[in-house]
């Protein structure tokens, strides 16, 4: 009789474990939802001097918000190519606030173009080694400078530490003649993850 | 004194102590509670909160003045605190911290000539991001985006402003504001 309730005992402390293990990997999956990889980055300080018509690439140096930590840096590093964290489907942005250093070309161009790529040009052959998005504004006399935002998706395949690894640059042109522009320091580039690619 | 499991704590008899139906009926309460919590955790995970709110129709606009749009219809608010319809129809209040996507639209019209409109997104009354156009015509209103994100905390306030520059009368003829939860700032 005592086996039998031993073996009783044990048959409970048993289901109990396999049901702890469940219901914890169920909190782990729905924590982890809520928290997937996401990055906002600021210029951190005005860019000033950018002359008409040269493409220029903008260094976004103030980490404004990242959910993990270290984000990885390219390979080679480049202040420049923000990498995305890991491999899945992303969708990202720039807002970008512009002014003019001098006079005005009046309806003159401002535009910024985010880039997908790797720093060597390698890739995967199943990714795509170079992808664009942007936005244009003519100047149009609205206070406080002209505004761009901007937003892309790519689904991202990422090869552990490989150096063809993807990252995201942005690159800010304009054709105001008259004088050369600053991008303000408040623009920003931002990168969420929305999905896993694994089904 | 029974034993537990590891992380959920679910108390089971030791191999000496007798099963009894109080044991079992523990075993199942406690499931119960620990299903319930993770339920809690499905629920945020997957319904993060989200305002959809709209209006249709014009809403006069001062000539070169920044302007909230008054959102007076909800497509879908979860939690209702988020949005009224009736008081305060500016406003989408954040109910909890969080990186928010948000994505603000709006028609803008003016009766004359139109040359300049900006749709912007404000957070506590300042402006975080913005896109502007040139319109080359006011017959049909011009339609603009944007959107980015924002980094909030419970209580915060955004709000879909517009702009416009030309002759006449202007002002929104539609509007639309979509703000939902990203992720938590942890």
């Amino acid at each position: 009789m005592s086996d039998l309730f031993a073996n009783g005992a044990l048959m409970m402390q048993a289901f109990a474990e396999q049901v702890d293990q469940q219901i914890t990997d169920l909190r782990a999956t729905y924590s982890a939802f809520p928290r997937r990889p996401t990055r906002i980055l600021g210029l951190g300080s005005d860019f000033p001097g950018v002359s008409s018509g040269t493409l220029t690439t903008l260094t976004f140096t103030s980490n404004v918000f990242r959910n993990r930590t270290p984000w990885p840096l390219f390979s080679p590093a480049s202040s420049s190519y923000v990498p995305f964290y890991e491999a899945g489907a992303w969708i990202f942005g720039v807002y970008i606030r512009c002014t003019v250093d001098g006079a005005t070309t009046a309806t003159s161009q401002r535009q910024v173009r985010m880039v997908v790529q790797t720093p060597t040009g390698l890739a995967p052959s199943s990714v795509q080694t170079f992808s664009g998005y942007g936005g244009t504004v003519f100047d149009s006399g609205v206070a406080g400078g002209d505004y761009i935002t901007a937003t892309g998706t790519i689904v991202y395949q990422s090869i552990q530490g490989s150096a063809a690894n993807q990252g995201m640059t942005v690159q800010f042109i304009h054709a105001n003649a008259a004088s050369t522009m600053t991008v303000k320091a408040e623009s920003f580039l931002w990168m969420h993850k929305l999905s896993e690619l694994e089904s | 004194m029974p034993g537990s499991t590891a992380n959920e704590h679910l108390p089971y008899p030791y191999m000496t102590e007798t099963v009894t139906a109080a044991s079992q009926q523990n075993l199942a309460t406690a499931i119960e509670a620990s299903l319930a919590a993770a339920d809690a955790l499905r629920l945020d995970a997957l319904k993060p909160p989200t305002c959809v709110v709209d209006r249709f129709g014009s809403v006069a606009i001062t000539v070169n003045t920044d302007t909230a749009a008054t959102l007076t219809a909800n497509n879908f608010t979860d939690p209702a605190s988020m949005h009224s319809t009736s008081v305060n129809t500016d406003q989408v209040i954040l109910p909890t911290a969080g990186v928010y996507l948000v994505h603000g639209e709006a028609n803008l019209t003016a009766t004359t000539t139109l040359t300049a409109v900006k749709v912007g997104i404000t957070q506590n009354g300042t402006q975080v991001f913005a896109d502007q156009s040139s319109p080359k015509g006011a017959a049909l209103g011009w339609i603009m985006t944007t959107d980015a994100v924002v980094v909030g905390q419970a209580g915060d306030i955004i709000r879909l402003i517009g702009r416009w520059s030309g002759t006449g009368t202007g002002g929104f003829a539609g509007c639309f504001l979509h703000v939902t939860r990203l992720c938590y700032l942890v």
